[in-house]
């Protein structure tokens, strides 16, 4: 794997710089808070994850040894921490749905062009990413803001590469039935 | 089911988002070319993502730094900040008036609203955001009056922990006191039990 040009801000973080700790705050900042309100839904609750996260990073720069990409080890740094903030909030397992393999098919798509207008309304696409199960919405999240591998998504949450792709496919189905409905509303 | 037939709606969003491998990439874009229903799929898949990224919100931006380097310099990891002589013998100057005005400060225990977050506290804790145009004044004898200490904050969002003068065990009692917080509405937007 090539190296990762933002590991240079880790080293000199581990070294103190309080600088490069600032740039990669301003870098990573959005993406750490965004991935954390996708799971906890509280703006407060993701802005207090985000602070604890990059105070870990702050603390434990010299753990990452450029295995994967900079921003798949803060992810799952965050991952963890959301982790363990559900359980003491007592809802882990909140709206998580049976992991049923999808046999999709292009043949069940339904009206694309109402779901195409659909997905063209942010506040639309908000509402129908609320109603997804957690596990769902986190993917989409992952895949489509903070722009992953499917590989690189299976390392920030720990599960095979076959149960993202999967768990992608139940997104995908849900969005288009949401969005489809709010297409033909309008 | 072979490659030409079989429909690659698993890999269609990592199309969409770039990050295929070139022959996973290769692969989906054969089956594309001729399989209209597919490029139909992944019309809406560019148009869910361009949606996905819209939607989201952006983070505490500059709040959430200058709290995040408050915690920094208090954890006890000095960083690296190179400091001519004139500004660290400064920067001593400063550090002794604070030293002082912790020490007035925590001496004036009779009527203190803050309390270092490390102390040891035994009432129940709420969470507080004031108005903006509250005053200090007007805070103060809020805080007074319920015999409250602010004793973490404010966070990114503004929000401060203020410790009660009510055992935790006591519901009751910390409902009827959250209950007279959240009426002084002049004063608080927000109370909720921590």
């Amino acid at each position: 794997m090539t190296a990762d040009p933002h590991q240079a801000w880790l080293d000199a973080i581990a070294a103190g710089d309080e600088a490069a700790m600032r740039r990669f705050y301003e870098t990573y900042a959005g993406a750490v808070y965004a991935f954390a309100l996708r799971r906890l839904d509280e703006p407060a609750e993701a802005a207090d994850l985000l602070h604890d996260v990059m105070l870990e990073v702050w603390r434990k720069a010299a753990g990452y040894q450029g295995r994967s990409r900079v921003r798949t080890w803060l992810l799952g740094i965050a991952h963890h921490r959301i982790l363990d903030r559900l359980r003491a909030l007592g809802r882990a397992r909140r709206r998580e749905d049976p992991e049923a393999d999808a046999a999709a098919h292009p043949d069940e798509r339904g009206n694309t062009l109402a779901a195409v207008a659909g997905a063209g309304d942010a506040r639309q696409v908000r509402r129908c990413l609320d109603g997804l199960p957690a596990i769902h919405r986190q993917v989409m999240h992952l895949a489509f803001y903070q722009e992953l591998s499917y590989p690189e998504i299976a390392a920030v949450l720990g599960c095979p590469s076959g149960t993202v792709k999967t768990r992608m496919m139940h997104a995908r189905r849900a969005m288009k039935r949401c969005l489809e409905a709010a297409g033909l509303g309008a | 089911m072979n490659d030409a037939t079989r429909h690659p709606l698993d890999l269609l969003p990592f199309l969409v988002n770039g990050t295929l491998s070139a022959a996973e990439r290769e692969q989906v874009e054969r089956h594309l070319a001729a399989c209209a229903a597919c490029r139909e799929e992944a019309g809406f898949l560019r148009a869910l993502k361009d949606g996905v990224r819209a939607a989201e919100t952006a983070g505490p931006g500059e709040l959430g730094w200058q709290r995040l380097q408050r915690a920094l310099r208090q954890d006890g990891r000095s960083p690296r900040r190179r400091a001519p002589g004139w500004m660290k013998l400064a920067l001593a100057a400063s550090l002794g008036a604070v030293v002082l005005q912790t020490a007035l400060l925590l001496d004036r225990s009779g009527d203190r609203v803050y309390r270092p977050a490390g102390e040891q506290t035994t009432g129940a804790v709420v969470q507080l955001r004031f108005r903006a145009q509250a005053t200090e004044a007007q805070i103060r004898a809020l805080l007074q009056a319920v015999g409250g200490r602010i004793v973490d904050g404010p966070g990114a969002l503004g929000v401060y922990r203020v410790q009660l003068a009510v055992d935790p065990g006591d519901t009751g009692a910390l409902r009827r006191r959250i209950e007279s917080l959240r009426a002084q509405d002049a004063v608080v937007t927000h109370v909720a039990p921590d």
